[in-house]
């Protein structure tokens, strides 16, 4: 099987889950051959792929010529990561006049950039999606493994809630006033904020169909401006993604 | 019932004498404190019982601070539930060897104690056993349980054990039942594995007549105090008749369908079978794991979802509470432990929704 790994605008991270992957590696080698992954090797060929790896977001011309390229090499495509699933923390600029984004950084015009940065779903078909940021080994591994072993990939479609609770965490919200947006963010981290007493914000993105309605008002229970929850997601990672559209 | 048998009082002392017993027999799992929370867990030292402090609960809300004496909270934020039908649960192993794929049934062994068990929790325990009938890993953890319940005397804004008629005085089903009295503790036996353990023990002198004229008016004065929200023997057959959506739509700009309601509910027993394999598929798992009528795939039949609407599925999870788990296994499925209230998120009082749909 033909690996490709790619990266567009990102920062690396989760093409390090792969270097995570030690214990497999030896049962991997036999089964796949890596061809393109400029992070891991300097002999790098582009044919086909029967499996490749996007991570980041496109957010320049070349990126969205290149990010169709790769899907027609490509039997399938798997989106990694917040940046490549949502567009990424770079994304909070698609809510501000680009304009004036650019000028707080560069005082001249320095780089052909897009106004927006977006999901690579949004240019083409996406076939898996890995959520976090960065992506976590367990559920690379698993979507390895159902690949080669061609069966489903079982990803949690609940919210982080229930696992929080499988791990037996009381809740932070409840027990120490703090904000938390577990309840709309998908499950697979392992709950690790809420496990060390900090809310989460929401790495994973969100759920489909998220109450964003109920979390606000649960906001202003806290005695928290419910503005500041629409200011924490759209300077998340996952503020663009598809199932926050037109919400927020 | 009264307890079996003779009744004895005895001190902190002789609460500690118990409990090193329990301890050499037993897994003992006892109130403890962890991140400002009261929490079930194995506990190593009597001195990690979570003795003298008391939790403040409301809708959403959680404190705890410091009391005089030493039963002085209510039940944990979790419940027997966690250690009975534990989050995650290795059931079978599979392997590959020379002669074939070779499969191995996991069972628990366990052999737990829960030490200091409210009558809501007893009576959840009770209704886990009809849940469960048939469950052989249930029945393993289950056979193996002695029970120390407590008797309260202080209840949180959210218990309501009076109203589902399940406490606050725990009836039967324990192995010792202990109340505190000024001082000292009174403990009496409701199964013969009680009544030897509580007849052995050195530090204790048979209770008198004003011992047990003391707990009475201690737990009449809670069983009074308590409000009654509704008339449960009214409540199945109203919300039968309020099935419409029209009943359940308000639910839906307030609840998040987090699930966390399920999760900390004692009686809520939804599960999920992973399979869990490795790579080179030479070993497999099947692992058992919480789930909740909340999740969207739960009701999702060839990738389509029968409850799309986060009401849909509040209904779904009130009925069954309230009215279906009566047919299913004739008893309600809520004993009023109230926590689906505290821990909610957003604060939704289930008591208060059974009041507006079913009053
Ligand atoms: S801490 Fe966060 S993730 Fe955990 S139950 Fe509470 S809201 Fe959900
Ligand atoms: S009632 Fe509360 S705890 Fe239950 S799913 Fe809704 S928001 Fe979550
Ligand atoms: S429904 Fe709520 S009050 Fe009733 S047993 Fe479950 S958690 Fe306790
Ligand atoms: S619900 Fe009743 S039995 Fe349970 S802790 Fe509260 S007062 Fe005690």
């Amino acid at each position: 099987m033909k690996v490709g790994v790619f990266k567009f605008s990102s920062c690396d991270g989760c093409q390090l889950a792969f270097f995570e992957l030690e214990e497999e590696l030896l049962e991997l080698s036999r089964i796949i051959s890596v061809e393109y992954f400029l992070e891991a090797s300097s002999s790098n060929r582009w044919e086909h792929f029967d499996l490749a790896f996007v991570e980041g977001s496109i957010s320049t011309k070349e990126e969205e010529e290149r990010i169709k390229k790769i899907r027609e090499s490509s039997k399938l495509l798997v989106a990694i990561g917040a940046c490549a699933v949502s567009g990424g923390i770079q994304s909070a600029r698609n809510f501000e006049d680009f304009s004036q984004v650019y000028s707080s950084v560069y005082s001249y015009k320095h780089y052909e950039t897009n106004h927006y940065s977006k999901p690579v779903g949004d240019f083409v078909e996406v076939d898996f999606e890995l959520r976090g940021c960065p992506i976590n080994k367990e559920s690379l591994k698993e979507l390895i493994g159902a690949i080669i072993q061609g069966r489903s990939f079982q990803m949690p479609s609940y919210p982080l809630c229930l696992e929080c609770k499988r791990k037996g965490n009381p809740c932070v919200v409840v027990a120490h006033g703090l904000s938390c947006l577990g309840p709309i963010t998908l499950a697979g981290c392992g709950a690790l904020c809420p496990s060390y007493k900090r809310g989460c914000y929401g790495c994973y993105g969100p759920i489909e169909k998220p109450n964003l309605e109920a979390l606000e008002e649960g906001y202003r229970r806290l005695g928290k401006d419910e503005r500041a929850l629409k200011e924490s997601l759209i300077l998340s990672f996952n503020a663009y993604n598809k199932n926050w559209r037109g919400q927020i | 019932m009264e307890g079996k048998g003779k009744g004895y009082t005895t001190t902190i002392e002789g609460l500690k004498e118990l409990f090193e017993e329990l301890k050499k027999d037993y897994k003992v799992i006892a109130p403890t404190l962890k991140d400002g929370v009261i929490l079930y867990k194995e506990v190593g030292s009597f001195e990690n019982i979570a003795f003298g402090y008391r939790n403040t609960e409301a809708p959403g809300f959680y404190s705890l601070e410091k009391a005089e004496g030493y039963f002085t909270y209510t039940h944990p934020a979790n419940s027997p539930k966690s250690f009975l039908h534990p989050p995650e649960l290795t059931l079978i192993k599979a392997k590959a060897s020379q002669e074939g794929l070779v499969f191995e049934e996991v069972y628990p062994e366990d052999k737990m104690c829960l030490f200091d068990l409210r009558a809501c929790d007893l009576w959840a325990i009770k209704i886990l056993d009809r849940v469960f009938l048939e469950d052989p890993y249930y029945q393993r953890l289950r056979s193996n349980l002695f029970l120390v319940a407590v008797e309260c005397t202080y209840a949180t804004l959210t218990c309501f054990c009076k109203t589902m008629e399940k406490g606050p005085v725990p009836k039967e089903g324990y192995d010792l039942l202990i109340t505190e009295l000024e001082g000292r503790f009174l403990i009496r036996a409701g199964s013969k594995k009680g009544e030897e353990l509580l007849v052995s023990l050195k530090t204790k002198r048979e209770a008198k007549k004003e011992d047990f004229e003391e707990r009475e008016k201690k737990i009449r004065a809670l069983e009074e105090a308590m409000e009654s929200f509704f008339n449960i023997r009214e409540v199945p057959q109203k919300l039968y008749s309020r099935m419409d959506s029209s009943y359940w739509e308000p639910v839906e700009k307030r609840c998040l369908a987090c699930t966390s309601c399920t999760q900390v509910c004692p009686t809520c027993f939804c599960f999920d079978i992973l399979e869990k394999n490795t790579i080179d598929l030479r070993e497999s798992e099947r692992v058992r794991v919480w789930d909740s009528c909340f999740s969207p795939s739960f009701a999702t039949v060839h990738r389509f979802n029968l409850r799309q609407s986060i009401h849909s599925r509040y209904r779904q999870w009130l009925m069954h509470k309230f009215a279906y788990w009566i047919d299913q296994f004739d008893t309600f499925g809520c004993v009023g432990c109230g926590r689906c209230i505290t821990w909610c998120p957003v604060g939704i009082d289930i008591r208060q929704e059974v009041k507006r749909i079913a009053g």
